[in-house]
């Protein structure tokens, strides 16, 4: 009986123990949370969902209180952009057709021979009609000296309607010239970097320049934190569309550019692309004018020609040589078209052009 | 401003092809060397102190420099290195370069020239252009703002368009040739500061690529034949010299063209990059420098150099009275080529 009422003081005595240890287990988990100083706005049950890094940069309360504030809102916001993309915010169609007074476009070539050429080709991708917002140059890659690619702007638009970023033409001839620029004799060999524009940083609110625009390195520019907001307009722009007006540009200080003695005259197109746009450079110059007939009469106070005789004598030369025409009374291809027919009838017979 | 050394050193590259002529404000020793033009940098390339390239079937002609009316029958007489008259002179377009281009029979599409031609703002909205520029008023109504060369070449050449810079504003213009006849588009635009009118986006109709830069044929063929009495003096140029067959030199560049291809000759340092950590520029060029382009271009057409030389006629006495111009040299006044900003942008914000 002994021996089985000290087995049951012995089993009390371990549950005893055993339960002491539970209770400071316990104590030592929960004081787990609180080690990291952690963010009492956040503190809780999510504790466990949130992810490592989380923890990392808490220290800044002491200093700056706010800051736990704000690296949430900023948390909240950007990583749905890191996470899905910047294009995926920003449906990128592409500029062809969509807005003919904004295009400048040629068409493409590309051939399989050595003489391939890629002309000067605009691409605007936009999503709204309104100013670019992005302008960027592609990179080249020759793949022989013969080819010669030329690197046309892609204008990329955002509802806004303003200037987000531009790709500055980077990149230099590779090698040194004069060898660089094509093969012995006539060709140009011109390359610069590809791969400048597609997954560029967006959701940086600062504007400023990211990299060296020189030698080869990409360089990008946001010039504000509003994009996105798809509201509003803009009385400077008022065919931005739905811009909404608060481009840098369109600030108070941005008005200063074009005035003398503003900072802004200063100030590079590479940095601040959007102070050297305006709409007019896009839009017809000439859509508000009717023709003038030309007077060839030139300074009043004398009635005789300016010239020299030996271009007056040219020009009765010319006149002579092609007497069944007049300057005056024929378009000038009707005048070409007869100077044409003319030199058919001689030996040497040219061909026009190249 | 103050960046193309980058371009000519390789640190920057035009992200375009880009075709641009002189005005008043260049490098004089540099675009002498090319004088018949050719690549400045990658991708720029100079049009010469009169020319005429194809970028693909797009004909473009310019005449460089302004006018200035006693300078203008001179020859090109100025040598290295410059005196302070040379500097001033050496941009005043000159006769020769100007009857070169009316030579010119073949439909130009794109004309430049750095000032407007003389009278084109009776073509386009001059109250506006007042009410940017009063003090143009007078010289328009004397009809001396521009260049008289210039409006002699419009009305001749008559191409699609006219491109024009150095008056410091957006002007538009549409100048009709004869009743019913062609129209040409000018458009002048300004420096290239922020908030200014100094680009222009518009399309033009072309054919199909490749869209490279191509000689003219008969650009060349007008080269061919009035280089011989390249001007290097005060002398009125004689053009009764130019005896050289037009057709026969038009055939001669043909076969040239064919044989050896058109694409003009490539780009060549002639001078050290400018070094920005290097405060003092040493070894300024004080001689003439000659740059393969342009020696290529004329052992293309089989011409002799004469952008380092003295001519025959160089040796005359230069007290001689069939000098042009000589006494308004000594007495010209330092021409004020620019625009101060100092009277702009009355209006010119929206």
């Amino acid at each position: 009986m002994e021996e089985s009422e000290k087995r049951r003081e012995r089993l009390k005595a371990m549950r005893m123990e055993a339960a002491d240890a539970a209770v400071d287990a316990n104590s030592d988990r929960s004081g787990l949370a609180s080690a990291g100083l952690s963010n009492p706005l956040v503190e809780g049950d999510s504790i466990s969902s949130v992810p490592t890094q989380y923890f990392s940069p808490r220290f800044d309360y002491y200093t700056d209180p706010m800051a736990a504030f704000s690296g949430n809102k900023r948390r909240d916001s950007i990583n749905p952009q890191v996470s899905h993309g910047r294009h995926n915010m920003l449906p990128r169609p592409t500029y062809q057709g969509m807005n003919p007074e904004l295009a400048y476009q040629t068409p493409g070539v590309n051939s399989t021979d050595q003489r391939i050429f890629q002309e000067p080709g605009a691409h605007f991708n936009q999503s709204l009609p309104g100013r670019p917002m992005e302008y960027q140059t592609p990179g080249v890659n020759s793949p022989d000296q013969r080819v010669f690619q030329v690197p046309g702007p892609h204008y990329n638009q955002s509802p806004l309607g303003r200037p987000m970023e531009w790709a500055v033409p980077s990149g230099r001839p590779q090698g040194n010239a004069p060898n660089a620029w094509g093969e012995p004799g006539r060709g140009v060999n011109y390359t610069t970097p590809s791969n400048m524009s597609r997954g560029s940083n967006f959701g940086n609110p600062s504007f400023g320049q990211m990299d060296s625009p020189y030698y080869g390195r990409d360089q990008r520019y946001n010039s504000s934190s509003h994009y996105g907001s798809g509201r509003g307009g803009s009385s400077r722009y008022p065919d931005s569309g739905r811009g909404r007006g608060r481009s840098l540009s369109n600030t108070p200080g941005s008005r200063m550019s074009g005035r003398r003695g503003g900072s802004h005259e200063s100030v590079s197109a590479e940095v601040r692309p959007d102070l050297y746009y305006r709409k007019e450079m896009i839009e017809d110059p000439w859509k508000m004018l009717s023709p003038v007939i030309l007077k060839v009469t030139h300074a009043r106070d004398t009635g005789k020609s300016w010239l020299p005789k030996s271009i007056t004598m040219k020009k009765a030369k010319v006149s002579t040589e092609f007497p069944k025409t007049s300057i005056s009374q024929q378009s000038l291809a009707e005048y070409l078209a007869s100077s044409f027919s003319d030199s058919t009838d001689e030996p040497v017979q040219n061909e026009p052009g190249l | 401003m103050n960046s193309f050394w980058k371009y000519y050193s390789g640190e920057k590259a035009a992200p375009f092809p880009t075709i641009f002529i002189g005005g008043n404000h260049e490098a004089s020793n540099y675009l002498w060397e090319l004088y018949y033009g050719g690549w400045a940098a990658p991708q720029i390339y100079f049009l010469g102190f009169a020319g005429m390239v194809k970028f693909g079937n797009i004909r473009i002609g310019g005449l460089s420099g302004i006018y200035k009316a006693n300078h203008y029958y001179s020859g090109h007489y100025e040598k290295l290195p410059y005196n302070e008259q040379d500097i001033r002179s050496i941009y005043h377009v000159r006769e020769y370069d100007v009857h070169k281009l009316m030579q010119v029979q073949e439909p130009i599409d794109i004309f430049l020239s750095h000032d407007w031609p003389c009278g084109i703002t009776d073509h386009g909205n001059l109250k506006n252009l007042l009410r940017q520029k009063p003090f143009f008023e007078k010289e328009i109504m004397e009809r001396t703002l521009g260049s008289r060369a210039a409006a002699d070449l419009l009305a001749k050449l008559r191409p699609s368009y006219w491109f024009s810079a150095h008056l410091h504003c957006k002007f538009s213009a549409l100048v009709q040739h004869g009743d019913g006849g062609p129209i040409t588009k000018f458009l002048a635009l300004d420096k290239c500061l922020p908030g200014r009118n100094f680009l222009q986006i518009f399309e033009i109709e072309s054919e199909p690529g490749p869209y490279e830069l191509h000689y003219d044929e008969e650009w060349l063929a007008i080269t061919k034949k009035f280089n011989p009495i390249f001007p290097r003096t005060r002398m009125r140029t004689n053009f009764s010299d130019a005896t050289l067959n037009m057709e026969e030199c038009r055939q001669f560049v043909k076969n040239k063209l064919q044989m050896q291809g058109s694409r003009p000759f490539e780009f060549v340092h002639t001078a050290p990059c400018h070094n920005p950590y290097q405060s003092v520029a040493i070894n300024s060029p004080t001689a003439h420098c000659r740059n393969p382009q342009t020696e290529a271009f004329l052992e293309l057409l089989g011409l002799q150099y004469f952008l380092d030389t003295t001519t025959q006629s160089e040796e005359l006495p230069q007290s001689s009275g069939s000098l042009v111009s000589r006494g308004s040299v000594v007495s010209e006044d330092i021409p004020i080529d620019d625009i101060d900003d100092d009277e702009e942008f009355n209006g010119i914000d929206d």
